[in-house]
């Protein structure tokens, strides 16, 4: 992304910078208090949770000691380590397939032109805005067992109800719903965008040469939007796999373990069993797997095109 | 963000194009429908089966219960709105302002370092927000900031800073330089330019900059949970109900909808600037 930016400064843009590359250091000057401020609340912490990886507190004696790469090796070693991140690829795959899905449906309809377009992209956003905790609440009472909107409607159908956030499969698929309506609105309005800034001409040409309404989707619309896809596709990812407020709200990781994603093993090694070097090296391990993933990614599905 | 297609359209189409807006709208409005049918009842209808759709005799005896803090146990969110308030403006108004000056530098200038530091800016927003919080603990009790204020918007800086520093730089890369470059050689230097050519120009971007690091202050969780439990800013009371409540799913629900309402409300008002802004980065990549 960085590099396209660069290629497509026009020339007399670039000259400018160029003439003040005098080894000045006014640009160090305006980075200054935020590279203060980055050092002091992201670096060092980051670094602190690295080192924390690598030692074990034991809160009886309040002693903290240096064990090299015990916990990872006891992570690698635990069936809660690799059922997280069993339910973390489940909650990432089908929540961003479902976000992603729901999200260019809305985005082709909201790009056609009807009476009403403007109000429903105001209202498009509002799941996306809301708190994560109102969310989880609005989706507990759904799904909720007495007096959910589900079990009402499977009633009235005489269908039986469902136990949906008591086991631990269905709990898994109430999560992700939740978290498919409250992530779509982002993919529908960024799709969006890059819907619009497709010029008219290529699908004028299209129409020349006799393509349909399928065929100008597949050779003109998804090919110019190829780079907003793989960038929307890649966040949504990182982002889902990182995000817990809402399966903490609305099951705790629970029932037995059935949604314990990444993030809520973290937080349950750290302030249930106050076992912080367990907990660090998840969320290092979190951390490399997602830089990983987002360097593999841009590797893999951006040569094509350059 | 005008719409392109030609409007010529056969009555099935027409047809077909509304059936699929109303599936949309339902999948958007049934579970805000949900919030409100049970926050706008009275907690003796909440176990009715069949169970009515709509309040038989809908009433705002919830909100105002919640409000004036006349549930079993009261709710103080007043005390709640103070300090959401203070936190996310405060983190607001210092993310915006350092921001500013770390993206007019990568926007304006050419320097050694200048690729890295913008990529560093996007690959914090890959970190899960989990890893700092241990560390970010011992930090702010190292300080005597755990459980305040102060402490909790610093902690916020951490990834609202890198946010706002990569939205703004893609606006001020927008933006032409020409003038800045008069009022330099008219003897201003960089900082007065900046302020005073750049930032005026630039104000919806840094309106619309800051709606965003408002927003997801006052929406965040996790941190508050943590870091500020014993003065719980909004969504920290919220979480604290559901326990407390037990079955009064209406307080519950109508405390939920109160806390969602200052970004919903800042949002509508507000759309078109933050939906630009939002998709700009991912646009143009």
């Amino acid at each position: 992304m960085l590099r396209t930016k660069a290629f497509n400064a026009s020339p007399g843009k670039m000259g400018f910078k160029q003439q003040r590359r005098n080894r000045n250091i006014t640009p160090y000057m305006f980075l200054l208090p935020a590279t203060i401020a980055m050092l002091l609340i992201f670096f060092y912490p980051m670094l602190d949770g690295l080192y924390t990886s690598f030692t074990h507190y034991n809160q009886y004696t309040n002693i903290t000691s240096f064990v090299g790469f015990k916990n990872y090796a006891s992570i690698l070693s635990s069936g809660d380590f690799w059922n997280s991140m069993v339910r973390s690829v489940i909650w990432v795959v089908f929540s961003v397939l479902g976000q992603f899905v729901l999200g260019f449906g809305f985005a082709l309809l909201l790009n056609e032109r009807w009476p009403g377009n403007r109000l429903m992209r105001a209202l498009v956003m509002i799941p996306w805005v809301m708190p994560g905790i109102s969310v989880a609440l609005t989706w507990s009472l759904i799904f909720n067992g007495q007096l959910g909107l589900l079990n009402d409607l499977l009633l009235r159908w005489n269908l039986p109800p469902q136990q949906w956030l008591a086991d631990p499969n269905m709990a898994m698929v109430t999560v992700i719903v939740a978290n498919i309506w409250k992530a779509f609105p982002f993919v529908a309005v960024t799709i969006l965008a890059g819907l619009a800034s497709i010029p008219d001409e290529l699908y004028d040409a299209a129409k020349v040469d006799g393509a349909s309404v399928v065929g100008r989707f597949r050779h003109v619309t998804l090919p110019q939007l190829r780079n907003v896809i793989l960038i929307i596709v890649l966040l949504m990812i990182v982002w889902t796999f990182n995000y817990f407020d809402l399966v903490y709200v609305m099951t705790q990781g629970g029932p037995a373990q059935g949604t314990e994603i990444a993030p809520v093993l973290v937080a349950r090694y750290a302030f249930q069993q106050f076992d912080y070097g367990l907990s660090a090296s998840v969320a290092v391990v979190m951390t490399l797997f997602n830089i990983l993933f987002a360097a593999l990614y841009l590797m893999v599905l951006r040569r094509p095109n350059s | 963000m005008e719409t392109t297609n030609p409007v010529k359209r056969s009555v099935l189409g027409w047809i077909g194009l509304y059936i699929l807006v109303v599936i949309g709208a339902l999948i958007i409005l049934v579970p805000i429908f949900w919030m409100l049918t049970i926050a706008l009842r009275p907690s003796n209808e909440l176990y009715i089966t069949p169970f009515p759709l709509l309040p038989p005799t809908p009433t705002f005896g919830n909100f105002i219960d919640v409000i004036l803090n006349r549930t079993a146990i009261p709710a103080h969110l007043e005390q709640g709105v103070v300090r959401s308030l203070i936190v996310a403006v405060s983190t607001t108004v210092l993310s915006v302002v350092i921001a500013s000056l770390a993206a007019y530098a990568l926007a304006r200038f050419d320097f050694r370092g200048k690729e890295p530091y913008g990529l560093f800016m996007l690959v914090t927003q890959m970190m899960p927000s989990i890893l700092f919080l241990v560390p970010l603990f011992e930090i702010l009790r190292g300080i005597g900031l755990v459980n305040t204020l102060p402490g909790l918007i610093l902690s916020y800086l951490t990834f609202s800073l890198p946010f706002c520093i990569w939205l703004l730089r893609g606006y001020f890369e927008a933006l032409s330089p020409d003038l800045e470059w008069a009022a330099m050689t008219d003897g201003c230097s960089r900082l007065q330019a900046m302020i005073r050519i750049t930032l005026p120009l630039a104000t919806p971007a840094l309106v619309a900059t800051g709606a965003f690091a408002f927003i997801n202050a006052w929406n965040e969780f996790l941190f508050a949970f943590i870091l500020d439990g014993q003065q719980p800013l909004l969504p920290v009371q919220l979480y604290g109900f559901i326990g407390q409540y037990g079955p009064q799913y209406g307080d519950l629900m109508s405390a939920a909808i109160l806390v969602a309402l200052p970004p919903v409300i800042l949002f509508v008002v507000m759309q078109r600037h933050l939906v630009r802004g939002l998709t700009a980065g991912a646009v143009k990549g």
